[in-house]
């Protein structure tokens, strides 16, 4: 049996030919089929709805509650189980690429945690949560989550700033590194993945989902980052839930002209069968591609 | 006061220090980013070696970085000066003199002369008397002001030498595991004591520390330090307690104790980090 996917939907939306409207590009929407249909036919002017925002804003925006007005698909995303979404712009050079749009529930059967992290050079050298959606995991890790401030390169916040790639926790209870892992494990989190985030602002923004290993937060995972010449893309991670949770690396290298880097060179999402391929973006240049199926 | 001065009070800026060794460089500390608001009580933590001490040290002026800057109260730290009083483990007491003595010591060397860089007049005797006395009161050693190092307890000359430091009026209280060498009840007494006298006088404190329940009871901010060698601040925990605080009671905070496993938690995972390299 399938388990169940704290990321329930992706959707990605492209500039139109003119730059004036964002347009639905493609997305995995699993058992939200009716979410989907309403979906398919949209588009969003700059700061109209929620990848309207995150274009407008150039920064990523977290939504934890699907409501009208803020959001145009309330009743479907309701109907769907919908509750949080996060949408993450894409920028290349001052040109936007993409909106990439995650959407997560807060049932029974979805315990996990999206948390974004953010550091203003001119503040400090502390990356602190901006906001976080903690569904139904209680407020023990989020108190603990809302004190804590990260350093570059300390704990999964901070190893993804400095990485500027995603990085994956597959077990944050042993000692792995992840500085809040005895609360988390109370919470029944015992999983994390991060991925740096594009913006606009030259500030600095990471994602995190944490998630348990009930409901992982994806089916399967996959990373590609360029090597030291650029020349081709390596698999640096693979997860996937469906196989003993079992982590894997060393895959055949992407050339730039196969999907993965064709995401990487544009910067433009790919469905790729059953996996959406997304470009992982930090200071205006892409880091990485990421892959998830859902 | 500006606003930077009130929230940047202590403001230490990219500082790395090097020590030369026989074996070449050692670097203690790098990328040594912290502010310390005006008021703040901020707690540095770590396992030993991950240079606690050594930024202590810096910010006192006893060494100076060997990249970076820091600064107090928007002027540079070049030196030792009064408006940073620092409180040692070894109380460091000369034996020969009386509490009273040890403190009027200081309080006459900052006060009995003319202030060149205030204007404020050099003090009279009087003056100094009723300063020594206000600080040893402050500590509640009026009894034991005529007493010697030698005819007292441990705790009671780690309160001479709080008493000697607040005499100075610091702007600045820096605190090397004052409580350290203290046995449990007396270090607990003194950490209430200390609690009150930070809430009475405002001071701007930052304290060295193993002891989590210390760091959490005490503190508005806990800096957690990564292990050295190379030492940098891994993560800051914001301590949102209410003031004052009382610790029968936050024993059963159920914040407090989620502080507590915070930092326990980043010890325990460096601690573990430490094992796996060795």
């Amino acid at each position: 049996m399938l388990k169940k996917t704290f990321i329930r939907a992706i959707e990605y939306w492209l500039p139109s030919a003119d730059g004036s409207l964002l347009e639905f590009g493609g997305g995995l929407f699993g058992e939200a089929k009716r979410f989907e249909a309403a979906t398919v036919e949209l588009c969003f002017g700059q700061g109209e709805g929620l990848p309207g925002q995150a274009w407008e804003c150039g920064h990523p925006v977290l939504l934890k509650s699907l409501e009208a007005p803020a959001f145009r698909r309330a009743a479907a995303a309701k109907a769907a189980g919908l509750t949080c979404a996060i949408a993450l712009p894409v920028f290349v050079a001052e040109r936007l690429c993409t909106v990439v749009v995650m959407f997560c529930g807060d049932d029974s059967e979805h315990a996990g945690a999206m948390e974004l992290w953010h550091n203003h050079p001119e503040d400090g050298p502390d990356m602190k949560l901006l906001d976080g959606n903690y569904g139904t995991t209680g407020d023990t890790f989020e108190f603990i989550s809302r004190s804590t401030s990260f350093r570059l390169g300390t704990g999964l916040p901070g190893r993804t700033w400095e990485s500027q790639a995603p990085v994956f926790m597959p077990d944050l209870g042993r000692g792995s590194g992840f500085l809040r892992s005895e609360s988390a494990v109370k919470v029944g989190i015992n999983r994390g993945f991060a991925l740096p985030c594009g913006a606009t602002d030259n500030q600095v923004y990471v994602l995190a989902l944490l998630s348990a290993l009930a409901t992982p937060f994806a089916r399967a995972v996959d990373v590609w980052q360029p090597d030291a010449q650029r020349t081709q893309l390596v698999h640096s991670l693979g997860f996937s839930a469906d196989q003993d949770d079992t982590t894997r690396t060393g895959e055949t290298p992407q050339l730039l002209d196969s999907s993965v880097g064709q995401v990487f060179a544009t910067g433009v999402p790919f469905l790729q069968g059953e996996r959406l391929l997304i470009p992982v973006a930090m200071h205006q240049h892409i880091t990485a591609v990421l892959a998830l199926a859902l | 006061m500006n606003a930077n001065q009130t929230t940047k009070f202590i403001d230490i800026v990219g500082v790395e220090q090097t020590f030369k060794t026989k074996k070449g460089p050692f670097c203690a500390l790098r990328d040594i980013h912290l502010t310390v608001a005006k008021g703040e009580f901020v707690a540095l933590i770590g396992h030993s070696g991950c240079g606690k001490s050594t930024l202590l040290n810096l910010i006192a002026g006893l060494t100076t970085p060997t990249q970076g800057h820091l600064l107090c109260d928007n002027r540079e730290i070049a030196g030792p000066g009064p408006d940073r009083a620092v409180v040692f483990q070894n109380h460091s007491l000369l034996p020969w003199l009386t509490c009273f003595e040890n403190v009027y010591l200081g309080v006459e060397r900052v006060f009995g002369a003319a202030n060149k860089s205030t204007g404020a007049p050099s003090e009279n005797k009087v003056q100094l008397v009723e300063r020594t006395n206000a600080a040893l009161a402050l500590v509640g050693l009026t009894p034991a002001a005529q007493k010697r190092p030698g005819e007292i307890s441990g705790g009671m000359k780690q309160r001479v030498g709080i008493a000697r430091a607040l005499a100075m009026e610091p702007k600045v209280l820096l605190m090397d595991e004052p409580f350290g060498a203290l046995d449990a009840l007396t270090r607990a007494k003194l950490q209430d004591e200390l609690l009150e006298i930070v809430a009475r006088t405002h001071s701007t404190v930052v304290m060295v520390t193993h002891d989590v329940d210390e760091a959490v009871l005490l503190s508005d901010k806990i800096v957690m330090m990564t292990n050295g060698p190379s030492a940098t601040i891994g993560e800051v925990l914001s301590v949102k307690l209410e003031r004052p605080r009382n610790r029968v009671r936050l024993a059963e905070d159920r914040h407090y104790v989620q502080y507590r496993k915070a930092v326990i938690d980043f010890l325990y995972t460096r601690q573990s980090h430490v094992e796996k390299a060795a």
